[in-house]
């Protein structure tokens, strides 16, 4: 009787031709995944995808939800990092090199517009996008329950990013960066000072100096390629883990929920830790949490792979495509930086200019306070609002005032760097955009 | 189907990202630089197709010539040579250098090889292959015989060659026979960069532009032929009329701003002859002297002139247009009013046209006014500016520092000198300093005179009714106020009539034509119509040269276009004088001489904000003794001028329009509405006129009064007065009472409504002051009863014959801090809105009045001409025909009197400073200048004895006369000499006399401004202004110091009290503050005493 004594070993020839497969299976330990298995294990077992769950609610890939806003605003953060690493092989932060550097690697190198271009593009979307997708969770009520403090780890997301762009601007060391700078650092001088500090030592803690120097190019550099990328990635890492262990993105409670005396008891320790159980695997049981029910497949879940993914990958190419075009307009680079010729007006960064909108009418008030309680204010909300309705929809019906009230907020900033994008001229005067000009120089 | 939908998006995603990734690599494929060099290697196989030589080697690729720095900066990079690859080919250069039989090069007289036609020029040859490939009769031919092969590649070839002179990038369409050419050569070059390797100097020292990028745009910036993308369609300089096919290039670049992309290269191109400004770089320096090595360089390498010779003309332009006077220039210029020029070289080129010719393009409150420079003149003027980098190469930094020291420490420059006195009574030199050194500039003076005349002045001495009738048909002809295409109409009109009646060396040499000669083009500089007209014929004279065949046409063109330019300068000099040699920007000089006192002159001179506030007038950095001379040579031609006046009217009778037309147009306009062209820098604008309720309210009387005798601390100039203090007084006004009253009467006869009724407000009295004041139960402050008319006011008779007997002015002793302050209030909460927080006229709603300006109430001169009893007046009932509306309603009397002491408080402290320069003017500066009189007299024998002794000295060193005669020769020397020295001593005496008079003044000065800033009590100050008055007399300058000192030292007393009652108290901040103040206090007047005894001791 013919036993089985194990896999027959199997000869050169087999061995050779087997090779390919083996391995590619040595890398993904996985086959293709065409099938509910490989699916989960692809999403399992890779390094890259693991940050995602196996499967991911319906509700969740629906394009109109979310907008696709936040894996967006990844998707830049990505294409930044890239970019500006490339953007580093080339840059040396010295005041004398930098602006001559610039200009002779855009003007030689092959792609160096290309890569410059982008990675200021992306960084000034990146700061609309984090502001839209602010706006989407607020507006789908998404922050609350137990997602109230990761709306907290966002708000100082996007306070970082802001913090990036604004270091990352004074780098090509041409006037609109210098003076944008110079504005930007007057504005955190207005903070008020330390007794017995003979400079603002706030604005001197930004500039490593009394003013915009060496000393500040070397800070904001080490800022803006090191420290500050480092502390955004993790927070960005913490963001999506919290997202997994909230049980996936925000989503209105299931029409047809799954009965709960249908579900048959499979674990192998007889326990059941809750009525109506939801269990799920090993570790899980014991913390609390939302997991799907087992027995026939969670209601609406689908596998991350090929959907979430897919739908990941149309947001990245999205992004992609849109920088693209964008960098079809060239990034400025104006004459090289000069203390004595200051230009006028003197503008920060787009994103500021709300900010130096406020600081003209008051200067500690528009340029400290108000942003200060601007931000407290945002990463308070999830603690302001009572409201246990409305997760998960747009305009939920029972917000309306905390819909009026954001909208008005927003609307107001809006507004405020308008003015001072196109209305502000000389001496910050009101200008109209369409009224003769006067010249920068 | 969301799956679908997905993979669908997916998939259009994926292609638009290939898409526009296979764009950038597209870009980067075919670089600019490559078309130029595939061009250039084309071009050489074509030209080895006729040379039968092998093309070059060349390899493509980025060029580049590197020049590191000593500290291991970043090194500068130049890239041009890779497009410009054909610089140094002599094949690429359209002419060449002629040689003469011996295989010499032939030269110009001054060194410079003659050039001609180059028959191996490549593109000609290319033009040539390319009119024979597609010959029309030759192609015909290939037809009928149906080569259709051959005919085909000769197509091609032909299409071929033609796209090598093209090359299309992006949307640009650029020439590359201008890429790909051989460097003209410079002066005596006999090959390109003989003298300037390129490799040593690479293409950026001198024509700027950004040697690290390899695109058009990114290298060249903008091209300046109208091409590049424009982002801010600046100010083309509207004043001058376009004239495309006549005005030089320079009339087109630079007038827009080019695109963002554009805008901030970091060293823009420099194109035409503001390369020049590059050259002296190295070459020369401009005014700063002292740098001896680099001016021999430029004075004996005429060469270096030759070729920069817009560069100097654009050094003369900034001293006669008056640049100077109001810019630094590190080493020229210490003018302090507008930026600093002296790195100005590091601005972009449209900035500094668009600055010259729009000067409140960049900055709305500029003061400067726009020139109106020709064309001609900016490029020369910015060629200068581009080349202010502060420190040169030329110079070592140490020798640039140490010059700059100098010159900061006092080294004058040649305009800044003091002039021989045998100069302060010569009209001529005056005349030429205003004519050189920048008056001219803004002010249009008659007087001047040139040999152009009208014929009848040539043929024989004509009567004045013949000149009367010649120049009213030229007035008539040429108006003052021409534009430059209807000079050119009129006299191509009436070339003819021109020509018969305004002739050459009609009379004798003038003036003018002496400053032509000297300084060619000056004259024209401030016509920028004239300089229209003169081009004007430019593009025909051209025309008709190119078409012409024979010589014989040539010549008589070219004679044709001598005749024309000769008859617009012909009409020039003699439009100058008619009507004055100068711009229309400050009020006309004619008459100043005449009505404006020595004295104010002067003071107008060192100080012109001080008589008329707000003026833009800048402080020239002349010397005193010129000043005396310009002044002089205004009282002379005042006098002439209206002599002139006077003449015409004994011959035909006063006509109040005329009159009107030479006097007041000016400033009031031409249809009497406040806008005549001096108007626009003017404050307070020029009233309108033709303001029914303006003049109205003025009334005539009042109105006569103010041409008889101007309005003080405005513009308005007294036309009837005729000072005393001029060297030769006649008392005889510009115009007399008469006159004036015939010309107000002209002015009101065509005001609707005539009638001129007393208004209400010319009943107010100061009778009515009061009683308001009793009735509304106000008191100001002081005694308790009811106060009196002469309580109040003190009643001084008007010392002008008007409307009113008495002047009433508050008492001083009703100004005490109370009584101010609570005017300030009221006029902090009412008034500033117009008059502004400082009472300087520039509040809010000052911007947007038209008709009249709110009243700068700080400007004591005009303050002084009204009473208290008018201003009260003024606020009551308001000013009619101005935006001052009637208070009377809101205010009661009590209010109205504190503001009154408000406004006069305001100017206390400007009072005195008045006084004090008044007095130190009277007293010393009246001494000053009767040395210089005194001088004058002696230098005239001085210099003729001196110029006796080196006709002598001459005489005497030649070899061919005899031993006797040269030993007389030498004894009437050597007495000359004695004689000479004696007059030197002389001259010396009176000289340190005059440095004495200037250091007593000062001490005099430096005292008096102690004093004001002490803030001392009035009866010091008096007896101070006393001192002065006698500072000659020692004793009673030593007794009347001592009562100072006594006077000060019961201030220092009462201090010490004060200080000791303070100290009592019980220690805290406020007490210590209190000591330090009184502290201080007694340290002044300590100060005080000591400087003051210094006086006495002195005097």
């Amino acid at each position: 009787m013919a036993m089985f004594q194990g896999k027959p070993r199997e000869s050169w020839g087999e061995y050779l031709a087997n090779l390919p497969a083996f391995f590619i299976r040595s890398i993904f330990r996985h086959n293709y995944p065409n099938n509910d298995v490989d699916r989960s294990e692809v999403v399992f077992k890779n390094f890259f995808l693991h940050f995602h769950p196996v499967k991911c609610h319906k509700h969740s890939l629906d394009p109109f939800y979310t907008l696709g806003l936040g894996a967006i605003t990844t998707s830049l953060f990505l294409l930044l990092a890239f970019t500006g690493v490339i953007l580093m092989f080339y840059y040396i932060p010295t005041e004398d090199r930098a602006y001559e550097i610039m200009k002779d690697w855009q003007n030689t190198t092959p792609f160096a517009m290309m890569y410059r271009n982008m990675h200021r593009w992306s960084a000034h979307m990146m700061v609309l996008f984090v502001f839209l997708h602010m706006s989407r969770v607020f507006y789908t009520g998404s922050y609350k329950g137990t997602r109230r403090f990761n709306w907290v780890i966002g708000t100082i997301l996007m306070v970082l990013t802001l913090v990036l762009s604004f270091t990352g601007y004074l780098l090509p060391w041409d006037q609109l960066a210098f003076w944008a700078i110079t504005v930007g650092s007057n504005i955190a001088g207005y903070v008020p000072n330390l007794p017995g500090f003979e400079y603002n030592v706030n604005r001197v803690m930004l500039l490593a100096s009394t003013n915009v120097g060496q000393d500040a190019l070397i800070r904001f550099y080490v800022l803006h390629v090191a420290f500050l990328p480092l502390v955004t990635g993790t927070l960005i890492g913490v963001h999506f883990w919290r997202i997994r262990k909230d049980g996936g993105l925000s989503r209105p409670p299931d029409r047809i929920r799954p009965d709960p005396l249908r579900v048959v008891q499979r674990s192998d320790t007889k326990e059941s830790f809750a009525p109506g159980v939801k269990r799920t695997y090993g570790l899980m049981e014991l913390v609390r949490g939302t997991c799907p029910t087992v027995d026939k497949g969670p209601y609406n879940f689908v596998f991350t792979w090929p959907h979430l993914l897919r739908a990941e990958m149309v947001a990245f190419l999205l992004t992609l495509v849109l920088i693209l075009s964008l960098s079809l307009i060239d990034a400025p680079l104006e004459e090289p930086a000069n203390p004595s010729k200051p230009t006028n007006p003197s503008k920060a960064p787009w994103y500021f200019l709300g900010l130096q909108e406020m600081v003209a009418y008051n200067a500690f008030w528009g340029g400290v306070a108000i942003p200060m309680l601007m931000v407290l204010g945002l990463m308070s909300i999830p603690y302001l609002d009572r409201n246990p309705h409305g997760e998960g929809y747009w305009f939920h019906r029972s917000r309306y005032i905390a819909i009026f009230f954001y909208t008005l907020f927003m609307t107001w900033q809006g507004i405020l760097i308008i003015i001072g994008t196109y209305f502000r001229g000389a001496n910050w005067g009101w200008m109209w955009p369409w009224t003769e000009n006067f010249a920068r120089h | 189907m969301r799956g679908d939908r997905f993979q669908i998006a997916l998939i259009v995603l994926g292609i638009a990202v290939v898409c526009l990734l296979s764009y950038f690599f597209y870009k980067e494929l075919f670089p600019e630089y490559r078309i130029y060099q595939n061009d250039y290697i084309a071009l050489e196989k074509f030209r080895s197709t006729y040379t039968h030589e092998p093309p070059p080697a060349f390899s493509p690729g980025v060029k580049q010539i590197v020049f590191e720095r000593e500290d291991k900066g970043p090194a500068s990079i130049d890239r041009c040579i890779s497009c410009h690859v054909a610089t140094q080919l002599p094949h690429f250069s359209p002419t060449k250098i002629a040689h003469d039989a011996n295989g010499n090069i032939k030269r110009n007289a001054d060194g410079t090889p003659v050039q001609e036609p180059n028959e191996n020029y490549v593109w000609m040859k290319l033009e040539e292959k390319i009119i024979a490939l597609t010959d029309p009769k030759v192609n015909e031919q290939l037809k009928e015989q149906k080569e259709w092969g051959e005919l085909k590649t000769r197509h091609d070839e032909a299409e071929n060659l033609k796209a090598l002179k093209v090359a299309n990038v992006d949307d640009q369409i650029y020439d590359v026979t201008k890429v790909l050419r051989m460097h003209p050569l410079i002066g005596k070059e006999t090959r390109p960069f003989e003298f300037h390797p390129i490799d040593d100097y690479g293409c950026t020292m001198c024509h700027s532009g950004n040697g690290r990028g390899l695109t058009t745009e990114k290298a060249h910036g903008p091209v300046y032929d109208g091409q590049y993308e424009i982002e801010h369609a600046g100010p083309t300089p509207q004043f001058l009329e376009k004239d495309f096919n006549n005005d030089p290039d320079f009339a087109r670049v630079f007038n827009h701003k080019p695109s963002d992309s554009l805008l901030f290269q970091t060293t823009p191109i420099l194109v035409g002859n503001l390369i020049q400004s590059s050259c002296v770089q190295c070459h020369a320096q401009n005014g700063i002297t002292g740098l001896k090595k680099s001016e021999e360089k430029l004075t004996n390498d005429s060469q270096v002139n030759s070729l920069t010779t817009n560069y100097q003309r654009g050094e003369e332009l900034f001293i006669s247009q008056a640049c100077y006077a109001c810019h630094r220039i590190a080493g020229v210029a210490r003018g302090g009013i507008g930026p600093e020029l002296t790195r100005e070289g590091d601005t972009y080129p449209w900035f500094l046209k668009e600055s010259i010719v729009w000067p409140q393009a960049d900055l709305k409150t500029s003061t400067m006014p726009n020139f109106m420079l020709d064309h001609v003149e900016l490029e020369d003027l910015m060629t200068y500016l581009l080349a202010q980098k502060g420190q040169s190469k030329a110079v070592s930094p140490i020798a640039y520092k140490l010059n700059i020291q100098e010159w900061e420490a006092g080294r004058k420059a040649s305009w800044e000198k003091p002039i021989p006195p045998s100069d302060i009574h010569n009209i001529d030199y005056g005349m030429t300093v205003f004519a050189t050194e920048g008056c001219a500039s803004c002010h249009r003076l008659e007087g001047f005179e040139s040999s152009v005349g009208y014929r009848i002045e040539r043929e024989a001495k004509p009567t004045f009714e013949a000149i009367a009738q010649e120049r009213a048909w030229f007035r008539n002809m040429f108006p003052e106020d021409l534009r430059g295409s209807t000079i050119v109409k009129i006299l191509e009109e009436n070339s003819k009539e021109i020509d018969l009646r305004i002739v050459d060396k009609a009379r004798q040499e003038g003036l003018l034509d002496k400053i032509d000669a000297e300084y060619p083009g000056l004259i024209e500089s401030f016509y920028s119509n004239f300089r229209y007209a003169t081009r004007a014929k430019n593009k025909l004279y051209q025309l008709e040269m190119d078409n012409a065949i024979t010589p014989k046409q040539k010549e008589t063109i070219t004679k044709e276009e001598a005749i024309w330019k000769e008859r617009v300068h012909r009409i020039l000099l003699a439009y100058i004088q008619e009507y004055g040699l100068g711009r229309l920007i400050g009020p006309r000089l004619n008459w100043s001489g005449v009505y404006r006192s020595d004295q104010w002159l002067m003071e107008h001179f060192r100080n012109p904000a001080g008589h008329v506030p707000r003026s833009i007038m800048p402080i020239f950095p002349f010397d005193d003794t010129k000043f005396y001379a310009l002044t002089y040579m205004l009282d002379v031609v005042g006098k002439r001028n209206r002599d002139a006046v006077h003449a015409l009217w004994q011959h035909e009778g006063f006509n109040p329009a005329l009159a009107y037309e030479m006097h007041c147009a000016q400033c009031h306009g031409d249809h009497l509405q406040g806008n005549g062209p001096v108007a626009t820098w003017i404050y307070p604008i020029p009233k309108n006129l033709r303001n029914t309720e303006f003049m109205r309210n003025l009334t005539k009387d009042k109105a006569i009064d103010s041409i008889i005798h101007g309005i003080k601390g405005t513009p308005m100039a007294p036309w009837g007065e005729a000072p005393k203090d001029k060297e030769n007084y006649d008392g005889i006004p510009v115009l007399s009472h008469e006159e004036a009253t015939k010309l107000v009467n002209w002015l009101y006869k065509t005001l609707p409504g005539a009638s001129v009724e007393n208004l209400p407000k010319y009943q107010y009295s100061a009778a009515q002051v009061v009683n308001e004041l009793h009735q509304e139960g106000g008191s100001l402050g002081i005694n308790q009863t009811k106060e009196t008319i002469d309580d109040v006011f003190r009643v001084v008779p008007n010392p002008v014959k008007g409307e009113r007997a008495d002047l009433y002015y508050i008492k001083k002793e009703y100004y005490t801090p109370e009584n101010i302050e609570q005017g300030q209030r009221f006029f902090a909460l009412n008034c500033a809105y117009c008059h502004g927080t400082d009472a300087d006229g520039s509040g809010l709603r000052a911007s947007i009045m038209s008709d009249a300006k709110p009243r700068m109430l700080t400007n004591l001169d005009w303050l002084k001409t009204a009473d208290d009893l008018k201003l009260l007046r003024s606020i009551k009932y308001g000013v009619l025909g101005t935006s001052m509306t009637p208070w009377g309603d809101f205010t009661n009397s009590l209010q109205r009197l504190q503001l009154v002491m408000y406004i006069r408080s305001l100017s206390f402290d400007k009072e005195r400073r008045d006084q004090l320069t008044e007095a130190l003017y009277q007293v010393f500066n009246e001494k000053n200048l009767q040395i210089e009189k005194s001088r004058i007299v002696g230098y005239a024998s001085l210099n003729a004895a001196q110029k006796e002794y080196d006709q002598i000295e001459k005489e005497r060193t030649n070899p061919s006369i005899s031993d006797e005669e040269a030993l007389a020769l030498f004894a009437k020397q050597l007495k000359l000499k004695r004689q000479l020295d004696e007059l030197k001593k002389e001259d010396q005496l009176l000289l340190s006399k005059y440095d004495a008079v200037d250091q007593e003044q000062t001490l005099y000065a430096s005292a008096g401004n102690a004093l004001l800033s002490a803030g001392v009590d009035d009866h010091i100050w008096e007896l101070f202004l006393k001192i002065i008055q006698v500072s000659d007399q020692k004793e009673q300058v030593k007794k009347m110091v001592d009562e100072i000192n006594g006077l000060l030292e019961q201030n220092i007393k009462s201090q010490e009290q004060e200080r000791i009652a303070t100290q009592g108290r019980l220690p805290s901040p406020v007490r210590d503050h209190e000591l330090h103040a009184i502290d201080l206090k007694i340290a002044s007047n300590k100060r005080l005493q000591t400087l003051l005894s210094n006086l006495g001791a002195k005097g």
